[in-house]
């Protein structure tokens, strides 16, 4: 809908303006360059610099997902900016979703332009480039999706600073399931009823991370695409629509 | 017309609006008083669709707030506000703008609009440079933007100087004279006695008071009446 | 008057924070080097999947060095030692084993090394990158390198020769010499085409030294052999010692070995090393 953009478009314009973006992606710059220096120790093998730089455009993507989603959050509230906008004929939902897509939209620009200097870097290095890591680089932005959702839920039921932590804990343990399910499984019992049903809600993230086939040049199973897009799919659907609910329940 | 019936806040315990009931004819200028944290800002915000009322019933023009097309014709500007800090003056009233189903209008409307304000030299430089009389005169004009049939401004002339002052209540005048509706929020009486039409006065979230200034002031200042009945309501 | 005391008071307090580093640095304060390594599983829940990038920071930036430091040990710390590095390695490989690089490296310096199980330790790296890793020319060929060289095992070295040989990206020289492993009829020829391949195709400093030293060893074999075979057809009987290829003019002198042996001829004809 018209408004949804407009809110998206602003959105988008706030964050690309924030100076803490540019912080980002100037440190982001610089490790990703420093892979060149990795490409000299490891004597031009091109494995650890894939690596690194992947790594690079992952951390930072997340970083600048973490900075530009609490503080937007936060500021709309405590700001009150959204008075002026809720007065319009603008609703919660619309306001909810016009975040998300602006903020996504800047946060997918962010990995898009560290993704530009790794090419870079790889065609420095090797000549060619490398066309596995677009395709990471897409499953990476299909987990920012499911990331910002996630910031933008919390962020509707707990405030800012205490939402970035749950959705960096989120993070590391949506990472952390797939072994820690293995090990329940040897263990049984109770605890791997629990870990059983923490791995099945929890965010999964594990599904998005192509690296390591991207890296080695090894084909990537043909399923997980659609897999992968499908989950972020719906596990975006649906923490966007408990954020509404739950917003359209804040006093404000 | 703005009909409000009824209407309260509670936040927990507390009863921050009680069973406010008030009408506004269209075409004048209404003003909203009362003592800091007597719950103007609330029942403003309710009028405008910000705060649901905990129970009650507010009508803008006949349709119930809830109808989208009720926001459609009214415009509000919150008090002290405070704004998208890195969009420059336009670029803030062409978000406003694009918020109406009647969309964007063009550029020069605009910057009639921020000419109208004072601010038409400072529209394209970032909100975060404005003084807070800018961005009080911003806060109005994001309010004018569609046009509105209503207009509802919490504290519009709070933290101008002089000058603007003049020019802020000059516009709620000719506001008036087009045919607008204009509600406002004040705790400074003097300047609410030179231009209402018609007065609320709420106390502890309970209304008053309700209907023409020149009847309520009768044959003294609206200070001094104001101050009479609020101390009277606080001993009761 | 003001600009020059912030000027001196700012370079009296810098000259003072960096003369207590420089007291810091003199004593020598380090703190005990911990010998933990954590298990792969933890280290895989915590590393936000970056399994391949751990991995190779690991590797270059301390697992590689920790090698090296390895073989300049004395022999009965590296004992210990050893255990320490098939641990950090074995981390590596568990959390990326794919990556080649830690397998090539240790499969190549480790039957060097004073290490008594080095050999072995080499042996079982190199069958473990040969199954896991990206393919790889470097760790079939050394693999082989070590059958053929340390075990005398000729079968498994012209396995993995052969795999080596059929390997993308193998240099042209140790191409030629894996494919034709087994052609070559003597053990000596054998041996000295592997050190020209190495001489030919490694990058490492001190590998290339050692095979271009194997090489000579090797061509002046052959040279003096040749020089034994002129003498008999000449005189119709060996030689007895090697001064006598000289004296009858068949070689201007005697080669001097880079091993620095000295050679005998036996009573076939037949070239051995003075003990």
């Amino acid at each position: 809908m018209k408004i949804i953009f407009a809110i998206a478009k602003n959105t988008f314009r706030e964050a690309v303006r924030d100076k803490i973006l540019y912080a980002i992606l100037g440190f982001a710059a610089l490790f990703i360059l420093s892979s060149l220096f990795v490409g000299q120790l490891s004597r031009g093998d091109i494995v650890p610099v894939k690596s690194f730089g992947l790594a690079g455009i992952y951390i930072f993507g997340l970083v600048a997902s973490i900075f530009l989603g609490s503080s937007i959050i936060y500021k709309e509230i405590e700001r009150r900016t959204l008075y002026f906008v809720l007065a319009k004929p603008v609703s919660r939902a619309n306001v909810i979703l016009g975040k998300f897509f602006g903020l996504l939209a800047a946060v997918a620009l962010t990995t898009i332009f560290m993704a530009i200097i790794y090419e870079g870097v790889i065609f420095y290095q090797r000549g060619g480039f490398d066309y596995g890591a677009i395709l990471a680089v897409l499953f990476q932005i299909m987990e920012e999706s499911l990331f910002i959702a996630l910031l933008i839920f919390l962020s509707s039921i707990i405030p800012p600073l205490t939402s970035t932590i749950c959705a960096v804990i989120i993070l590391f343990v949506g990472h952390l399931t797939p072994s820690a399910l293995a090990e329940a499984k040897l263990v049984g019992g109770i605890s791997h009823k629990f870990i059983s049903l923490l791995y099945y809600v929890l965010p999964n993230l594990e599904k998005f991370d192509i690296r390591n086939f991207v890296v080695h040049n090894s084909p990537i199973p043909g399923s997980v695409g659609i897999i992968a897009f499908c989950y972020a799919l719906l596990y975006t659907i649906l923490l966007l629509y408990c954020a509404i609910l739950l917003f359209n329940r804040r006093e404000l | 017309m703005i009909s409000i019936k009824n209407i309260s806040k509670k936040y927990g315990g507390d009863t921050v609006v009680d069973s406010v009931s008030l009408d506004v004819r269209n075409g004048i200028i209404f003003g909203f008083m009362g003592q800091n944290g007597s719950g103007k800002t609330t029942t403003m915000k309710m009028i405008v669709g910000i705060t649901r009322p905990t129970s009650g019933t507010i009508e803008i023009d006949g349709a119930l707030l809830g109808d989208m097309s009720v926001h459609e014709k009214i415009g509000y500007m919150p008090e002290a506000p405070y704004f998208y800090d890195r969009l420059t003056g336009l670029e803030f009233l062409r978000f406003s703008g694009e918020l109406f189903r009647a969309g964007k209008k063009s550029d020069a409307k605009y910057d009639e609009l921020l000419k109208k304000v004072g601010l038409h030299d400072a529209r394209d430089k970032a909100i975060q440079m404005y003084s807070k009389g800018m961005k009080q005169r911003l806060g109005f004009a994001q309010a004018l933007v569609n046009d509105p049939k209503y207009v509802f401004l919490d504290e519009p002339l709070d933290g101008l100087d002089p000058i603007g002052r003049r020019e802020i209540k000059e516009m709620i005048k000719s506001l008036k004279a087009s045919g607008t509706t204009v509600f406002f929020n004040s705790h400074i009486l003097y300047d609410t006695e030179e231009l209402c039409d018609e007065i609320g006065i709420i106390d502890k979230g309970a209304l008053l008071y309700c209907g023409p200034v020149k009847e309520f002031c009768a044959n003294g200042r609206l200070e001094e009446k104001f101050i009479a009945l609020v101390e009277k309501n606080t001993t009761e | 008057m003001k600009p020059i005391f912030t000027g001196v008071a700012i370079v009296v307090l810098l000259g003072g924070i960096v003369g207590t580093q420089g007291l810091y640095d003199s004593k020598k304060i380090k703190s005990p080097e911990i010998d933990f390594t954590p298990s792969p599983k933890l280290v895989k829940s915590f590393d936000l999947g970056l399994h391949s990038a751990l991995a190779s920071y690991l590797w270059l930036f301390k697992t590689r060095t920790e090698l090296i430091k390895f073989l300049f040990l004395s022999k009965e710390m590296q004992e210990t030692a050893y255990a320490r590095y098939s641990r950090n390695l074995n981390l590596i490989n568990e959390l990326d084993p794919k990556y080649s690089a830690p397998y090539v490296f240790s499969v190549i310096a480790l039957p060097g090394s004073k290490y008594a199980g080095g050999v072995q330790a080499s042996v079982e790296i190199g069958m473990r990158g040969v199954a896991d890793a990206d393919p790889d020319w470097q760790i079939p060929f050394y693999l082989a390198v070590t059958y053929h060289l340390e075990l005398k095992d000729n079968i498994n070295a012209a396995k993995y020769f052969d795999i080596a040989g059929h390997t993308p990206s193998i240099p042209e020289p140790a191409r030629r010499f894996s494919i034709n492993y087994g052609i070559f009829k003597t053990v000596r020829e054998q041996t000295k085409q592997i050190w020209q391949a190495i001489y030919e195709t490694t990058d490492d400093e001190t590998m290339r030294e050692r095979a271009q030293v194997y090489v000579v060893h090797f061509t002046i074999l052959d040279y003096l052999d040749a020089a034994i075979k002129k003498y008999k057809n000449m005189h119709g009987r060996y030689p007895k010692k090697l001064e006598d290829l000289v004296s009858k003019k068949i070689i201007p002198e005697i080669p001097r070995d880079p091993f620095g042996f000295e050679f005998t001829i036996g009573t076939d004809g037949d070239l051995r090393v003075k003990n």
